[in-house]
């Protein structure tokens, strides 16, 4: 038998080849352009692709921006403003969180309105003024401003003897004696 | 083109879940007690102490502290670095003014694993209270005292690092006397 069919197609083919050749040549490659269903469309996919993207990255921006905001303002935030409670058996020292431009930790027209403060008339001062300018400033405290801190010095050294005296309670509750003091060695700090 | 997309994407959304997952972490270590829910017995008690100081007002206290003055000093030191004192009392002039879910409210902020409750003394007649901590390592990094009396109740809230033993010694100290919000006790002469 004359193998050279099956290697160059030349020569007499076999019968069985033949047939065989007819059976598996409905599925031989042929060559056709790449038919891509209807509901899929590479280019509408692209474009949501790059929307999504880039509402990610803005919202990514605006985020990271608050959060830079945000700590750049606790840096240079401005001193609370104490206030004396209403009932005279009533002591209270609240903080505002209101966030303020840097220029306006102390005179300015805001603060001034909160504490009763008359604006006292001076040169106008840059918008923007360096972190010394604003350590001046502070140093420049009217004397309302003085005694609003006062006042507060009296509210932290109030909050400060009741949280002692809770504390001493504690431990003559526990112990009996005064003198004692568990908590002492518990945590050592420094 | 499309793969730099999809890392673009990628990256945005971790980057938002890192933010997130660190805004939740600093939210649940904070020391700050919600007190809120305890303002109404303002209008109850015959006395209230309410304070509320936060860094900026201890920064800007600190100040008036002299340094040449010793106890002053020995308040200045107690005060640095700390970043809120909140106090919240409530004296009554009839028991049962507040109810249990009124400090229940408050305990239940220090049933965390950061905090630790350091000090428990409960009495039927004088009521308890409770000490707990937080630490950051071997610093405390909040305290809070719980004092429930039948005709009292008293939170105090101090965030930042502590120093419990010069705090409890300040009591009685700078010319002022001691605080009479507790049942006298007799004290020795101190050496």
């Amino acid at each position: 038998m004359n193998n050279d069919y099956l290697w160059d197609r030349t020569g007499e083919p076999d019968v069985e080849v033949q047939q065989l050749e007819d059976v598996l040549g409905t599925l031989r490659y042929q060559p056709q352009p790449l038919e891509l269903p209807a509901e899929v469309q590479p280019a509408a996919r692209r474009r949501s692709f790059s929307a999504l993207a880039v509402a990610a990255t803005i919202a990514l921006l605006v985020l990271a921006a608050g959060v830079w905001i945000r700590f750049y303002r606790q840096q240079v935030s401005p001193p609370a403003i104490a206030k004396e409670g209403v009932n005279s058996n009533q002591a209270s020292v609240t903080s505002t969180p209101t966030p303020m431009r840097p220029d306006e930790l102390i005179t300015g027209p805001g603060n001034q309105a909160r504490l009763g403060i008359t604006a006292p008339k001076r040169s106008p001062a840059p918008r923007h003024t360096n972190r010394k300018n604003i350590l001046t400033r502070r140093d420049e405290m009217t004397a309302t401003q003085r005694a609003e801190a006062e006042a507060a010095k009296d509210q932290l050294l109030l909050a400060l003897r009741v949280a002692s005296a809770k504390l001493n309670l504690a431990q003559r509750k526990t112990v009996g004696a005064p003198t004692s003091n568990n908590i002492r060695n518990q945590h050592k700090l420094g | 083109m499309k793969t730099l997309f999809q890392s673009l994407v990628r990256l945005a959304s971790i980057s938002l879940l890192l933010m997130l997952c660190t805004a939740i972490g600093a939210k649940a270590q904070s020391a700050r007690l919600q007190t809120n829910t305890l303002d109404y017995l303002a209008a109850k008690a015959s006395q209230t102490v309410d304070v509320n100081i936060d860094e900026h007002l201890i920064q800007m206290t600190a100040r008036f502290f002299s340094s040449t003055n010793p106890d002053e000093k020995e308040i200045k030191q107690l005060i640095n670095g700390l970043k809120g004192i909140y106090v919240k009392s409530f004296e009554f002039e009839h028991e049962g003014e507040y109810s249990a879910t009124d400090v229940e409210s408050i305990r239940s902020q220090l049933h965390t694993p950061a905090w630790t409750k350091i000090l428990n003394v409960n009495s039927k007649k004088e009521g308890s209270v409770e000490v707990y901590l937080m630490t950051a390592g071997e610093r405390i990094s909040g305290l809070v005292v719980l004092a429930v009396d039948p005709k009292e109740l008293t939170i105090v809230n101090i965030l930042g690092p502590v120093d419990l033993n010069k705090l409890s010694q300040l009591e009685g100290q700078f010319g002022v006397p001691e605080l009479d919000i507790e049942p006298p006790v007799k004290t020795k002469p101190k050496n």
